[in-house]
């Protein structure tokens, strides 16, 4: 079974190069632009992995963190936040909240796909 | 009392200097060697026949002994103990005295860097300052980072994936040359943005007042140089006091080619006018005085602009005797230099110091006959220190309405701090209470020392609503022996220690504990 990858962020050239990064690492990807757009694609489908940005409009990353762990019906999905470099109290913030890791920007390609492919390894063993 | 703690210091170099033993000295000044043991070691007082036999013995100048220097230096090196930095430093003010006592040099160049550090530490507060609370860096940063992370992205999948289909290729080179574009004009921005006039402002800025104020003392504030250029200029101009105005400006015309013209737009800054403007199509050069400008300030406009124009190579030799860092630095100084001539030339030395006594002081009587403003007259009231014909020994400073001290001149020995507010207790402050009244005080330091003081506020007319009004309130005062000789102080038992207000220097230096004015915490012991 083909697992599937939900990309929240609001760039559309970051949204382009996380989904092809994730696409062609062999996963189905969804995209919303916004927190509250993240949380109805949800509601339709549950993704396995949640690639999650801090600084969205709006509802930011930790609000959406938050309502994902809020939820029992999400317990198995996988997050990874997406945060500013040396902002050490975001990463700690979304670690707290439940998020499974982080990926500081401007990250490395191999990187997110390497952190990405272990979560997702490990939720199926 | 610090003076005089100093002058036992001074007692005791000047006999090393003299090669003489204790005895020796003693025996000149007609006193026992274990007398002099103790004013050497600040036991004992150096009265003043003493003082003056030590003059006469010793051939030295009386003023540069009487230590105000080194008093003035030993209370500045006290206020920087005030510094949160020293918290941890405990220094006894017998210490301090010990120290400017013997290593003069040393302690001025302490106080350099201490001035140096304290400018660095506002720059970088400003800065800092700055950086978090700038909405633009904040978006910019932002901006920044998501054009890296994209593009760092893009050239990785570039790089990996040989193979990619080349639509795909295509267009994810196009992306990164589209980003690489708005990452170039994001970094143009910024580096305009850092290096442009925002943050210019961020150099401190009160350091050119300060050097200036401190070499304005390193000559008492008294110039007499000046006062011969003024008193020649007076006698070419054939000035009086009635029609001052016009003789000077016609003097600057035939003189120095240099028109007055009445009515010029006011920029609202103070030191509009100080040089004269280029002249338009070829015309001769102008010099502008605002219309809402009081007759008293433009008249002494023109006699500033006189000395600007005239007494360049004396400026350069006073400037040659100073170490003004900056640009800014001497310019202002050689304002305020023009500035003394202009009052040198209206209010006559000899002249003014005579009315000063005879109608006891009373500035705006003086302001009146002198055709002067109450500024002027309490700036002129500070220069009065020529030897032999000295005047009251004042004190004076400006604060303008937020409290920032913009002049300070402590000739009358009181302490007006460097850095930061001064005592909220000031009446120079609660003057603003009572605007355009003369408000006086009483006022006690922790140490004891009393001084009389009075204030005035004084508005500087703007150009209309657009360019508001400037408030200042200007202090002045005496030690309270002095007081006898000021109209204010009639009627006020200045032998009553009890009704004199308790006043400190500043907060940090005060160890008035129980009041309830202040502003900080002290950090004297």
């Amino acid at each position: 079974m083909t697992r599937s990858v939900l990309v929240v962020e609001d760039e559309p050239n970051i949204v382009d190069s996380l989904s092809f990064l994730m696409k062609q690492a062999g996963y189905g990807v969804q995209v919303a632009r916004d927190g509250d757009a993240a949380l109805r694609v949800m509601e339709s489908r549950v993704p396995d992995l949640v690639l999650l940005d801090v600084m969205l409009p709006r509802r930011d990353g930790y609000d959406v963190c938050r309502a994902i762990r809020a939820n029992p019906a999400w317990d198995g999905v996988k997050i990874i936040m997406l945060t500013a470099k040396g902002r050490e109290l975001d990463r700690r913030k979304g670690l707290e909240l439940g998020a499974d890791d982080y990926v500081t920007k401007p990250f490395s390609t191999r990187e997110i796909v390497e952190r990405a492919r272990k979560l997702l390894e490990a939720a199926e063993e | 009392m610090p003076r005089q703690a100093m002058l036992g210091n001074r007692v005791r170099r000047l006999r090393h200097r003299q090669g003489l033993t204790q005895v020796a000295m003693a025996g000149q000044l007609g006193i026992s060697p274990s007398y002099l043991n103790l004013i050497e070691h600040n036991q004992r007082s150096l009265n003043r026949p003493l003082l003056l036999k030590l003059s006469e013995c010793f051939d030295i100048d009386l003023q540069a002994f009487s230590g105000n220097e080194e008093a003035r230096l030993l209370a500045d090196i006290a206020e920087l103990f005030g510094d949160p930095l020293f918290r941890d430093i405990e220094v006894e003010a017998g210490e301090l005295n010990e120290l400017v006592g013997s290593a003069p040099a040393a302690c001025q160049a302490f106080l350099t860097l201490y001035r140096a550090y304290r400018n660095a530490r506002e720059d970088l507060r400003g800065l800092s300052a700055r950086l978090a609370e700038d909405p633009y860096l904040a978006a910019s940063s932002h901006q920044l980072l998501t054009l890296l992370t994209s593009i760092r992205s893009f050239a990785e999948i570039l790089h990996d994936n040989v193979d990619l289909a080349a639509r795909k290729r295509q267009q994810f080179v196009g992306i990164l040359v589209e980003e690489s574009e708005k990452l170039t004009d994001l970094v143009n921005q910024l580096f305009e943005f850092i290096t442009g006039e925002g943050f210019q402002d961020l150099r401190g800025a009160d350091s050119p007042v300060d050097e200036v104020t401190d070499a304005l003392h390193a000559q008492h504030n008294h110039f007499p140089d000046l006062e011969d250029a003024a008193d020649a200029a007076r006698r070419e101009i054939g000035l009086r006091k009635a029609g001052a105005f016009e003789s000077l400006s016609a003097a600057l015309a035939e003189r120095h080619g240099i028109t007055v013209v009445l009515g010029a737009e006011d920029t609202g800054a103070e030191d509009t006018g100080t040089k004269p403007a280029d002249g338009l199509n070829g015309e001769r050069p102008c010099f502008g005085i605002p219309e809402a400008l009081p007759a008293s300030s433009a008249t002494f406009r023109v006699a500033r602009q006189i000395g600007l124009s005239t007494l360049g190579p004396l400026f350069e030799a006073r400037l040659a005797e100073t170490q003004l860092s900056t640009q800014a630095a001497r310019d202002m100084y050689c304002r305020a230099l023009a500035s003394y001539f202009a009052g040198a030339l209206l209010m006559p030395y000899d002249e003014f110091l005579e009315a000063a006594c005879t109608l006891r002081h009373d500035i705006e009587l003086l302001g009146r006959r002198f055709g002067v403003s109450f500024e002027q007259v309490c700036h002129r009231l500070t220069t009065l220190r020529r030897p032999g014909a000295e005047g009251v020994p004042f004190h004076f400073l400006r604060v303008d309405i937020a409290g920032n001290v913009s002049k300070r001149f402590s000739g009358s020995g009181l302490r007006i701090p460097r850095y930061g507010g001064t005592c909220p207790r000031w009446n120079v402050h609660g003057a603003f209470m009572r605007p355009g009244r003369i408000d006086r005080q009483l006022a006690r330091l922790p140490d004891g020392a009393t001084y009389f003081c009075i204030a005035k506020t004084e508005t500087k007319p703007g150009g209309g609503y657009r360019a508001p009004s400037s408030h200042y309130s200007i202090g002045i005062g005496c030690e309270v022996s002095f007081a006898p000789q000021l109209v204010y102080a009639d009627g006020m038992d200045l032998g009553k220690p009890e009704i004199a207000v308790p006043v400190g220097v500043h907060c940090r230096l005060c160890e008035r504990r129980d009041c309830a004015q202040r502003a900080y915490p002290s950090f004297v012991q």
